[in-house]
């Protein structure tokens, strides 16, 4: 390698650190930033619904997908 | 454990998008490969099978490679890196699928397809919540060290191959083999960036763990022996080349990458130590020389 390059090399070294310390920067961090839904966000259970906005809600489809708040205990509940 | 194919298939006989996507991606970034003047019948079975050994060999190093870089690249987005380092690993990806299916198409050419097996749990993957140590220390190992010696070892292998398929194909990964070199070292100098306390006892670590690192480089390029041997050695066998060395040849190119670019480039981003532990490798190889000259076994 070339002085200059190696020159190179030490003076990029120098200055502000690029990257945090990741997981235990977060874990020291103070209250996270609430992060806006976009486009890949992870997946989020819906919010409840209340019981008029659920009756209005279009009828499901045979192969909607099932949601949590739909599980109920079963009608024989086996007492 | 899985077989690693080159192309999904389509039974409707058209090419499928992913696939015309994926051959784009995988055609050299200059120049060409002229697969179609190659001509298998010119070479002995024993030649082609060496060859095709070789390449398979090969494909399974340059998937373990697309693999790494691509776990790199989403643990730096973690870490909060720059954008550009994304669009840097964007490119060092691609040239990672190139020359995997580069080193498949090799092994069709030679009339021996191959789907070589592949080992998830062998792959140098970080732990999801790899801390920037972890993410650093390994960037330095793959770019500083092993992209720097295997950019050596693949500019020698141009100048072994004779037969002009081989040479359009490794003049094709030497292209890109040049730029992670560059963008390695420019990465690990980056990196070196202190911010505090927590940085220099990361520093201290890494430099201490540079004897094993090292160590490690040397036994996956054949350097069993010391430099001396490596040199006194043929590095290349004769006959037709499809792009192989010697043992001794690889181990060569390993001894002249660390002397030339991997210690002084250590040292240069704020590693000093590399010089020490890479003297007490050669001190140690050179024993094992000298105790297999004498007969004492190695």
């Amino acid at each position: 390698m070339r002085s200059h390059r190696l020159n190179r090399l030490a003076l990029l070294t120098q200055g502000v650190a690029l990257i945090g310390l990741g997981a235990a920067d977060m874990a020291c961090s103070k209250e996270p930033v609430a992060d806006p839904i976009h486009v890949n966000s992870p997946p989020q259970d819906p919010p409840p619904q209340p019981a008029a906005d659920a009756a209005s809600l279009p009828r499901p489809t045979m192969n909607a997908p099932f949601l949590p708040r739909d599980a109920g205990p079963t009608t024989d509940s086996g007492k | 454990m899985y077989e690693l194919k080159r192309i999904s298939g389509d039974v409707t006989g058209d090419v499928l998008s992913l696939t015309a996507e994926h051959d784009a991606i995988s055609r050299p970034r200059k120049g060409e490969v002229r697969w179609e003047d190659f001509d298998r019948n010119a070479y002995s079975p024993l030649v082609l099978d060496e060859a095709a050994r070789l390449w398979e060999e090969r494909a399974v190093q340059e998937m373990h490679s697309l693999a790494l870089f691509t776990e790199l690249c989403s643990h730096l987005h973690r870490l909060g890196a720059p954008l550009d380092w994304s669009g840097a690993f964007a490119r060092m990806i691609a040239d990672e699928v190139r020359h995997t299916d580069l080193c498949l198409r090799m092994c069709e050419a030679l009339g021996r397809p191959a789907a070589p097996k592949i080992e998830p749990g062998h792959l140098n993957l970080l732990a999801p919540s790899s801390p920037r140590a972890h993410v650093r220390r390994l960037i330095v190992a793959a770019f500083c060290i092993g992209e720097t010696v295997s950019g050596h070892m693949f500019r020698r292998v141009l100048k072994a191959a004779t037969v002009p398929l081989a040479r359009d194909v490794v003049t094709a990964i030497v292209i890109d083999e040049t730029f992670h070199g560059e963008l390695g070292w420019e990465l690990g100098a980056l990196l070196m960036r202190s911010d505090g306390a927590a940085f220099e006892k990361e520093r201290d670590a890494l430099a201490a763990d540079l004897p094993h690192l090292f160590r490690h480089y040397a036994k996956l390029c054949g350097a069993r022996r010391g430099p001396g041997w490596a040199r006194a050695s043929v590095p290349v066998a004769e006959g037709p080349n499809f792009g192989t060395m010697t043992e001794a040849g690889y181990a060569a190119a390993f001894f002249d990458a660390m002397e030339s670019d991997v210690v002084p480039g250590l040292r240069s981003i704020g590693l000093p130590e590399a010089a020490r532990a890479y003297e007490a490798l050669v001190r140690d190889l050179d024993a094992v020389g000298d105790r297999a000259e004498r007969g004492d076994g190695v």
